[in-house]
């Protein structure tokens, strides 16, 4: 049997409670859109993830609680995406080494 | 590896009951402090896949295919879940990080892991995740041309008994066939 040991750590606050009426789902939708359309970098749909739990929160599906306990910063904008003129993540990756390298 | 992910099973719902949803705060994850560390190649971007088996009578998957994202940045990602039975039925998940030594700085915040999750007949359901990325990843020797991260999720029936007050309100709130009846 393969002896090697994968680290498997629990959630920090346990579990999302289920949205069993879909209220928030269509911010869900919407969040998913943007990814779309943003080649999945998730910085330029920052807002949405915002509203999504913002929404939570109203409908009592998530403790209340400062967006910053959630990894939310103050004044964070929806960025254009980061990597929209690149290929990949790899490309964009040996792009931003060596403009480091340049420095 | 089935037999030893069954082994899994008991084993996390321990520690979720010795946890539960509201843990006290000293021991959360200060994410102020995540998000502001400092590492050497602050641009570097890991690209994060989103994979999904399920061992019930479920259909389970994800629902973007993968998410772009900086270690250090708290990241909003969904799977989708759908009973396809007559009856409620108990789930509960487990995750597997690939490659493994990610899985050390791949931190969820919060997921839909490791507790018993209820669908309701034919119900569908968003599960979501929020997790993070440490930025100490980006000073491991090991994993210093890492481009992508892999989250699998596979979803196991669980023995647990449904409460029967739920068994009768699956029926209770089922669509009635009958025929209108009209006035005339």
């Amino acid at each position: 049997m393969d002896k090697k040991r994968s680290i498997v750590k629990k959630p920090d606050r346990g579990s999302f409670l289920l949205d069993h009426n879909s209220e928030c789902t269509s911010i869900k939708n919407k969040y998913l859109k943007c990814l779309k359309k943003h080649n999945n970098d998730h910085l330029s749909c920052r807002n949405y993830s915002k509203e999504y739990f913002i929404c939570r929160m109203d409908k009592n599906l998530l403790e209340r609680q400062d967006l910053n306990e959630l990894g939310f910063k103050e004044n964070e904008l929806d960025q254009d995406s980061r990597i929209k003129n690149f290929k990949d993540v790899y490309s964009y990756n040996i792009k931003m080494e060596n403009k480091n390298k340049l420095k | 590896m089935f037999g030893l992910s069954f082994a899994f099973v008991p084993l996390y719902q321990l520690f979720c009951q010795s946890t539960g949803y509201g843990g006290t705060t000293k021991d959360r994850i200060d994410l102020k402090k995540i998000v502001d560390k400092k590492v050497s190649d602050k641009n570097r971007m890991i690209e994060v896949h989103f994979t999904s088996q399920s061992n019930m009578p479920w259909v389970f998957k994800p629902e973007q295919k993968s998410i772009i994202v900086k270690p250090g940045e708290t990241v909003l990602a969904f799977y989708k879940a759908k009973n396809l039975l007559n009856k409620p039925l108990i789930g509960i998940a487990l995750y597997h990080v690939l490659p493994d030594e990610a899985g050390l700085y791949f931190n969820k915040i919060q997921c839909f892991c490791f507790e018993e999750q209820m669908l309701n007949a034919h119900e569908e359901i968003d599960l979501p995740v929020l997790f993070f990325i440490d930025p100490d990843i980006l000073n491991d020797s090991r994993l210093t041309n890492l481009e992508k991260i892999t989250l699998s999720y596979i979803f196991f029936e669980s023995d647990s008994e449904i409460p029967e007050e739920y068994q009768y309100l699956s029926r209770a709130i089922a669509p009635q066939k009958k025929n209108e009846i009209q006035i005339i």
